[in-house]
């Protein structure tokens, strides 16, 4: 018996796999993350946060086009290469002014995507390139992003694109099904689940590997259209909304049923507005590295197959979990934590005291070899002091405290746990009976 | 009555069933068919009735007489008044003051006519929509606050020399569930709002607002109605988010409008709502509200010729009628409810069973698709083998329940709702629901 087949022997009945694969989106600072000097920095910290997928643009976001520059292309998807990680490449959107409804043009697009994908299958091998992930088009339900585009219009986008992609990598999948999803659909439109239910009730299944969804929970500032004037009470109303992720990816999948299509969050943070020193106080402080634990919790909960935060890497952009120089934001080391203690096939369990208290959610991981952790997220931006046996049983040899919180300084503190666990404001923290250490090349090991 | 055990599995079925009273009020109070009405009424089990103080409706303070009707209208189905004091004059906050001395005058009025014995028991409910531009004219919650708080307290001043430590059912926001933050509005509600001061929070929800092919629907017909019965989930997660904000509380969870859709005209909403679809997407939102938590729901619906109707002036009923009468017969406050595992990945069916007392048993099935479909009970459910009525109706059975014995399957001709059950139900002339064991009657 292996030890991940003794670790699904033992799960009881509350508890669910771990089955949610990281990722992050690297598009507006491609640059700095394929090319900059800091750029090996970067692989590694996103190593250390076990990024499986690195969401990447192509015809949008400026850049580099793979028709005209491929080269700088390659080395744009060699970065997620080197990182470990498989590219989900997005093609993103026609290059203006093509008219969406010109069947002339949909197979134009659709003939510049496949000529990526056989790009790729030249450069990388079609073993290789199968397994990659292929999206189509951003946000289409969003008329500031796509212009307005109907379903019936993304629809045909779709098809085309995935016939043309098909041509190549068909003879590579070996019974595999094609990794091309959308359809990336923005989550404040109150009619976002029409494009989820009709993309998969409308499209054949043979053309669809996965369902992409954002979810943002805010994008207006304090007290603007609404919003909350008083900026403790809007960041308590945002905290409040992290269980959306799960009952959205629970949406997700009873509209997906059986088919084997992926529930995939493809886009996701606290704030999006639309100036960048706006939402990095919401998605780059303390109270963004909680928010994102809580989301990642919720997303497991709600049984998504992967998330893809936006983003990785940001030059001044305001959502990054690093900058251009590799400095971490607090939610990088959430993440990382996230990452270590709550691992692909672990067994979980979410204490009913995460539901029952809103100021802190909590799960239970059971790893290989005996490896059991807690992750607890802290809500609120006050002192509290939690007792270990009251927020979920049988940690009792977990004696490793690691934290952060706004007591700790941007950093991770580990120490041993006497039972009790405070936080010094909103805080993520973790108690553990195994350790785990990064190399510095952003591989982990265990003590 | 003993409570009811309940099995692990099980939980208490804490909803009341609810009706609109929004447009149709004169064919309700005064109407030549009030009785009947009232009748149809009781039928469904209508615990409250909502109900606008509103000058476009009735002025309670000018014409005391008239909304004395209504009221008494109300209380003769056996049911409780909400009463909606929807519409704020404006400047909003600057009258604040004025307007909650008007809605005192009513609950003072209502406390004279009818005791404060009685009135104390009633829902009063602080605006309608007030998230909603078109509805209210771009209000702030903070201005709406402000609003509550008057009138909430204005109120107290009258009922609680009444309310002997009961909590006031005076409630808001009324939240338009269309709008992209309306949970903005029910959590600062909660959050910044005295709670002695609420009673209930109520939120809206219909399936759609939009007119085939009109910003960005299907233009496919079959595909909307699909589209729109895939979207009852959406009660049951509301339900469970407003839930998380209201835990520990003592404040009463509201749906307070629901129907598939809110077109106003009848020539875009009338197919949605008042067919057997609109029978069916009643039914699964109900299920969906039961297993969110939800305590009360309250359809939008008319008695006149509005596109919401549940039956026409002259007392015609449409098919949500009978699904609504159906689950009110068989789904009953205080029954032991479960939602059997089996139909978790199955789209194509709700099912909830309910347990009450003398051994009343009963399974919902409610079928969410316009194609022909037969399930076996016993796939659906287990412990149900005698339930030997089947109730039902669906495109095959002409606008009406049909009853017989169940041989063990369902067969839908088209979306349905159907109830097996081992007790069946027989109204009175003054239409009371008694039950009757229909197995032991037919030995």
């Amino acid at each position: 018996m292996t030890p991940v087949d003794m670790a699904a022997s033992l799960h009881r009945s509350n508890e669910t796999r771990m089955r949610l694969r990281y990722g992050v989106n690297e598009t507006d600072s491609w640059w700095h993350f394929a090319l900059g000097p800091q750029r090996e920095t970067i692989w590694g910290r996103l190593r250390e946060m076990d990024t499986r997928i690195i969401r990447i643009f192509v015809f949008d976001k400026k850049t580099p086009d793979p028709v005209t520059d491929w080269h700088l292309f390659a080395t744009y998807v060699q970065a997620v290469l080197n990182v470990g990680a498989i590219p989900m490449i997005t093609f993103a959107k026609f290059p203006l002014p093509r008219p969406v409804d010109d069947p002339r043009a949909v197979r134009w697009f659709a003939n510049q995507c496949a000529d990526v994908v056989w790009s790729c299958i030249e450069q990388w091998g079609g073993e290789t390139v199968r397994d990659w992930y292929w999206c189509v088009w951003n946000e289409p339900n969003n008329t500031w992003i796509s212009g307005g585009l109907g379903f019936e219009q993304y629809r045909r986008i779709y098809e085309e694109v995935a016939q043309g992609i098909l041509r190549w990598l068909s003879p590579f999948l070996g019974g595999c099904k094609l990794q091309l999803g959308g359809p990336s659909v923005e989550g404040f439109d109150p009619f976002w689940m029409d494009w989820v239910w009709r993309f998969v009730n409308e499209i054949d299944h043979s053309l669809i590997g996965f369902v992409n969804w954002h979810l943002y929970v805010d994008w207006r500032d304090h007290g603007e259209k609404g919003a909350p004037e008083d900026g403790a009470i809007h960041r308590d109303l945002i905290l409040f909304q992290t269980p959306e992720y799960e009952s959205r990816a629970r949406a997700v999948a009873q509209v997906v049923g059986e088919a084997k299509i992926l529930n995939v969050c493809g886009e996701w943070n606290a704030h999006s507005h639309y100036l960048p020193y706006v939402r990095a106080r919401f998605n780059q402080s303390m109270f963004g590295a909680a928010y994102g634990a809580s989301a990642l919790l919720h997303l497991m909960r709600g049984g998504a197959d992967a998330e893809m935060l936006w983003t990785g890497t940001d030059d001044a952009c305001g959502y990054g979990v690093m900058d251009k120089d590799a400095s971490p934001t607090p939610l990088f080391h959430t993440r990382k934590l996230c990452a270590q203690y709550l691992r692909y096939g672990d067994w979980l369990s979410f204490a009913t005291y995460d539901h029952g208290d809103p100021d802190v959610d909590v799960v239970v991981s059971h790893g290989q070899e005996g490896r059991k952790s807690a992750l607890l997220v802290h809500l609120k931006d006050n002192a509290a002091t939690y007792a270990l046996s009251e927020l979920a049983s049988g940690l009792a040899e977990c004696r490793t405290l690691l934290k952060i919180d706004g007591g700790t300084g941007n950093q991770v503190l580990e120490t041993s746990c006497d039972g009790t666990i405070r936080f010094d404001g909103y805080g993520v923290a973790v108690v553990t009976n195994a350790a785990a250490h990064t190399d510095d090349r952003g591989h982990v090991t265990w003590s | 009555m003993t409570k009811l055990e309940l099995a692990t599995s099980e939980m208490s079925m804490q909803l009341r069933y609810g009706f609109n009273g929004r447009e149709n009020w004169r064919h309700f109070a005064l109407g030549p068919h009030r009785e009947f009405i009232c009748a149809r009424l009781r039928e469904m089990g209508t615990g409250i009735i909502r109900i606008f103080f509103d000058e476009r409706f009735t002025n309670p303070v000018s014409d005391w007489h008239r909304f004395a009707a209504y009221i008494q209208a109300i209380l003769n189905v056996g049911a409780v008044p909400m009463v909606t004091f929807a519409k704020f004059p404006p400047p909003c906050t600057s009258g604040a003051r004025s307007f909650a001395d008007r809605c005192a005058e009513v609950v003072k009025h209502c406390i004279e006519e009818w005791g404060g014995g009685t009135v104390r028991d009633w829902y009063w409910c602080v605006g309608h929509e007030p998230n909603s531009e078109w509805v209210s004219g771009g209000l702030t919650f903070e201005q709406y606050r402000r609003i509550y708080e008057e009138v909430a307290q204005e109120l107290l001043r009258w009922l609680s020399p009444y309310l002997g430590g009961r909590k006031p059912r005076i409630g808001g926001p009324a939240a338009d569930g269309f709008q992209p933050f309306w949970m903005d509005w029910v959590w600062r509600f909660v959050n910044e709002i005295d709670n002695s001061l609420i009673g209930f929070v109520s939120w809206h929800r219909y399936g759609d607002w939009r007119e085939l092919g009109q910003w960005g629907a299907p233009h496919d017909e079959t595909v909307f109605r699909r589209l729109l019965m895939a979207r009852t989930t959406e009660y049951e997660t509301r339900a469970k988010a407003v839930g998380r904000i209201l835990r520990g509380r003592n404040i009463l969870n509201v749906c307070g409008e629901l129907n598939a859709h809110s077109h106003h005209e009848a020539r875009v909403s009338q197919q949605f709502n008042e067919t057997i679809f609109g029978a069916t997407y009643y039914a699964s939102a109900l299920v969906h509200l039961l297993r969110g938590g939800a305590d009360a729901e309250i359809f939008r619906t008319g008695t006149d010729n509005s596109p919401y109707g549940i039956m026409d002036e002259a007392t015609i009923a449409t098919p949500v009628f009978h699904a609504k009468k159906l689950c009110a017969q068989h789904l009953r406050y205080g029954d032991r409810i479960s939602f059997p595992s089996c139909t978790k990945l199955n789209s194509g069916v709700n099912v909830v069973v309910a347990r009450g007392e003398d051994a009343r048993q009963s399974a919902l099935l409610v079928h969410l698709k316009d194609q022909a479909a037969t399930y076996a009970v016993s796939d659906l459910a287990g412990g149900l083998a005698d339930c030997g009525m089947l109730l039902k109706i669906d495109g095959g059975t002409g606008n009406r329940v049909i009853e017989m014995s169940c041989d063990g399957t369902v067969r839908f001709d088209g979306y349905g709702v159907a109830m097996v059950t081992n007790a069946v139900p027989h109204t009175d002339e003054a239409s009371h629901v008694g039950l009757h064991d229909a197995c032991r009657g037919e030995q």
